[in-house]
């Protein structure tokens, strides 16, 4: 009876998944859905989650994976305590390089108010922040191949971040109401920029100008984590 | 062991799918927002004189470029030591973005100017530093006293190049000056040069309004003792009488689309705004109290106005809706508003207040919030609002006299435009003219 029930569960979670993979593999490739259609413009409005709750090495993946026989609550339980650890590490390790050159990461965004640019500074903390980022970023890769929806998304973050601290628009944009452009970039296995393309214009073509400033200053990207050249699309909104 | 590899792989990758939004073509999608919103980092290097231009002239140019570039609240500039070409003229050929972006600029602009006899030829480049392009070129020609004239041009062609809106370096201000002895009204460049007379009559001439088309202004004269309405066209100097009716005739405003004249008339015993056609016939009464209504200023939509009202006991700024007549009070703060000026984007209303004893700008929206200070030396009053909504004029008696300054709209500057001895007050700004 119990070893019955055993092969249930692990005969409905293989189904599952396999359905589930049926399913998105039918979204992916059936090329008769309009196009319009496929773009699914409700989906892009989701938000990202913040940067340092995601904060994952590969340590605790493997360490995951070999307690998943355990109960799904106490697989979730230690999942949450390691990535608090990890998250704390990373921290204290992106402090610590901090620290090291003197370079003040701004945690909020400012007005710039000084009259002379401090380009010196601005790129001084970007090659920090990236070194950083790249280093954190590597790990997974040189001792896990497989990447993890939660590096994905640490990715993401930092590229969102990266462009976002790019970006400038004069006061004469920033009153116009619902401007929103989105803009695919293509990244190759070193995180060069090797392409970017206007997917949808804002209408007004000085905000989409701004978009493509900020993207082009902050080339370039951390290497991504999986396959290369990775295509990322850029959703700029000012509110 | 293995089975439980796949499931957790599929269930990563099922909430891979939940979290980042990817569409068909596997693209994933980030939300970028929160800019900084603030000035360009603008590269001009010095202007290069092809041929013998006269030192004067080159300088010239530079001041009045400056000047615009300056006032138009959008740059920073680039310290001119740290530029990595000096001295040159930067063609599309010629620019080396590399260096330029190295040094942190965004933009740079590149200017020439040369001199035969009495013509000028000058022109500009704009290149966008950052993504490596050029962005638009102009020459202009002209006689040598068109050398301001073809600055203000070239400031509103970058301005446009780089944000799409029209700059106002090529508008005029109306204002009133007492230098003849009485008070007459002035046209002027919107830097205070190429003052021009408006009316020369002797007798009193007070509160110039444009026309939205440009072409004319309105104003209150004392010609025939009653203080009268008048219009006068600014290519003819045409002048026509428009309202002589007994009492009052004072302080016009036109309506954005030109149809109607909004105004304060004297009404039983106190004075009241009226509304007349462009003509200015058929007056129309718009409030009715005893209490004493002035000022009035239209918002850009047309929909409403907003005016001065002692209703409370002490005046302050009221708005109307035309439609329905409904009154709501806009100022709360301090015991004396007035001289309301609704901005032309009709976010907000610049109005002079009474603080300590001394008259000052103020702006607040028009739903009553966000009240700001603008000013802080002399004596501030009667703000106009430039045609792009980021600038006032106002006059201030910060040197003595009363004087016509402009600022931006948060207060920045503010950079004085007249400089006599005699007093120019009641500024009116002008519509983009063409």
């Amino acid at each position: 009876m119990r070893v019955f029930y055993n092969h249930t569960i692990i005969l409905a979670t293989i189904f599952s998944t396999i359905i589930h993979f049926f399913i998105m593999t039918i979204l992916d490739t059936f090329t008769l859905i309009p196009k319009t259609i496929a773009i699914r413009p409700g989906i892009l409005m989701v938000d990202l989650i913040p940067l340092e709750k995601k904060v994952v090495t590969p340590k605790i993946e493997t360490k995951v994976k070999e307690k998943t026989e355990v109960k799904k609550e106490v697989k979730k339980e230690v999942k949450k305590d390691e990535k608090k650890n990890v998250k704390k590490v990373v921290k204290k390790e992106v402090k610590a390089e901090v620290k090291k050159e003197e370079i003040v990461i701004p945690t909020k965004q400012t007005k710039v108010e000084k009259e002379k640019p401090k380009v010196d500074d601005e790129q001084k903390r970007n090659t920090a922040i990236e070194e950083i980022a790249r280093k954190v970023a590597e790990r997974p890769v040189a001792e896990e191949p497989t990447v993890t929806s939660s590096q994905l998304e640490y990715y993401f973050g930092m590229v969102r971040e990266k462009v976002k601290r790019f970006w400038v628009i004069p006061d004469t944009l920033s009153e116009k109401e619902a401007l929103e452009a989105v803009i695919v970039i293509e990244i190759d296995k070193d995180g060069l920029l090797i392409g970017s393309r206007v997917e949808k214009s804002s209408g007004n073509p000085y905000f989409d100008q701004s978009a493509m400033r900020a993207i082009t200053k902050a080339a370039p990207f951390p290497p991504p984590l999986g396959k290369a050249p990775l295509e990322i699309g850029l959703k700029f909104q000012p509110n | 062991m293995r089975r439980f590899k796949i499931v957790s792989l599929g269930l990563s990758l099922m909430v891979l799918a939940v979290f980042f939004p990817t569409n068909v073509k596997g693209i994933t999608y980030i939300d970028i927002d929160s800019p900084y919103i603030r000035k360009f980092y603008l590269a001009v290097p010095e202007i290069r004189e092809l041929g013998k231009t006269p030192k004067e002239m080159v300088r010239e140019l530079e001041d009045a470029l400056t000047q615009d570039l300056t006032i138009a609240d959008l740059f920073y500039f680039m310290e001119r030591e740290r530029l990595p070409q000096k001295g040159i003229y930067v063609t599309e050929a010629t620019v080396d973005f590399g260096a330029w972006a190295s040094v942190g600029a965004e933009f740079l602009l590149t200017v020439a100017l040369s001199a035969e006899e009495s013509k000028v030829m000058t022109e500009f480049r704009l290149f966008d530093v950052v993504r490596g392009v050029y962005i638009a070129g102009k020459r202009y020609r002209g006689p040598k006293e068109g050398i301001r004239l073809m600055v203000h041009r070239m400031a509103d062609e970058i301005i446009r190049q780089l944000t799409g809106e029209r700059g106002i370096f090529q508008t005029r201000v109306a204002f009133v000056s007492d230098k003849t002895g009485n008070k007459e009204i002035y046209l002027m460049d919107f830097d205070g040069h190429h003052v021009k007379m408006v009316t020369d009559n002797g007798s009193i001439n007070i509160s110039p309004a444009w026309s939205p088309d440009g072409k004319s202004l309105i104003y209150t004269a004392f010609l025939r003792r009653n203080p009268d309405l008048y219009q006068v066209f600014l290519s003819s100097k045409r002048t026509i009488l428009l309202s002589a009716i007994t009492g009052l005739n004072a302080a016009p405003a036109w309506s954005p689309d030109g149809k109607k004249i909004a105004m304060m008339m004297r009404g039983k015993d106190t004075t009241d705004i009226y509304l007349l056609s462009s003509e200015g016939k058929n007056p129309l009464r718009l409030t009715r109290s005893w209490a004493n209504e002035a000022s009035p200023t239209w918002s850009p939509d047309g929909n409403s106005i907003a005016f001065v009202s002692d209703r409370s006991g002490n005046p302050q700024i009221y708005i109307v809706d035309l439609a329905t007549r409904k009154i709501r009070r806009l100022t709360y703060y301090g015991r004396y508003n007035c001289s309301p000026a609704w901005s032309p984007k009709g976010d907000k209303i610049a109005f002079a207040g009474q603080e300590n004893g001394r008259f000052h700008i103020f702006t607040i929206r028009s739903d009553g919030t966000g009240l700001k200070k603008l000013t802080g030396e002399g004596n501030n009053e009667q703000p106009s609002w430039a045609p792009n909504g980021r600038h006032i004029a106002f006059t201030s008696t910060r040197k003595g006299n009363y004087d016509i300054y402009i600022m931006t709209a948060d207060g920045g500057g503010p950079w004085r435009v007249t400089t006599s001895r005699a007093n120019e007050t009641e500024p009116a700004w002008s519509p983009l003219l063409k």
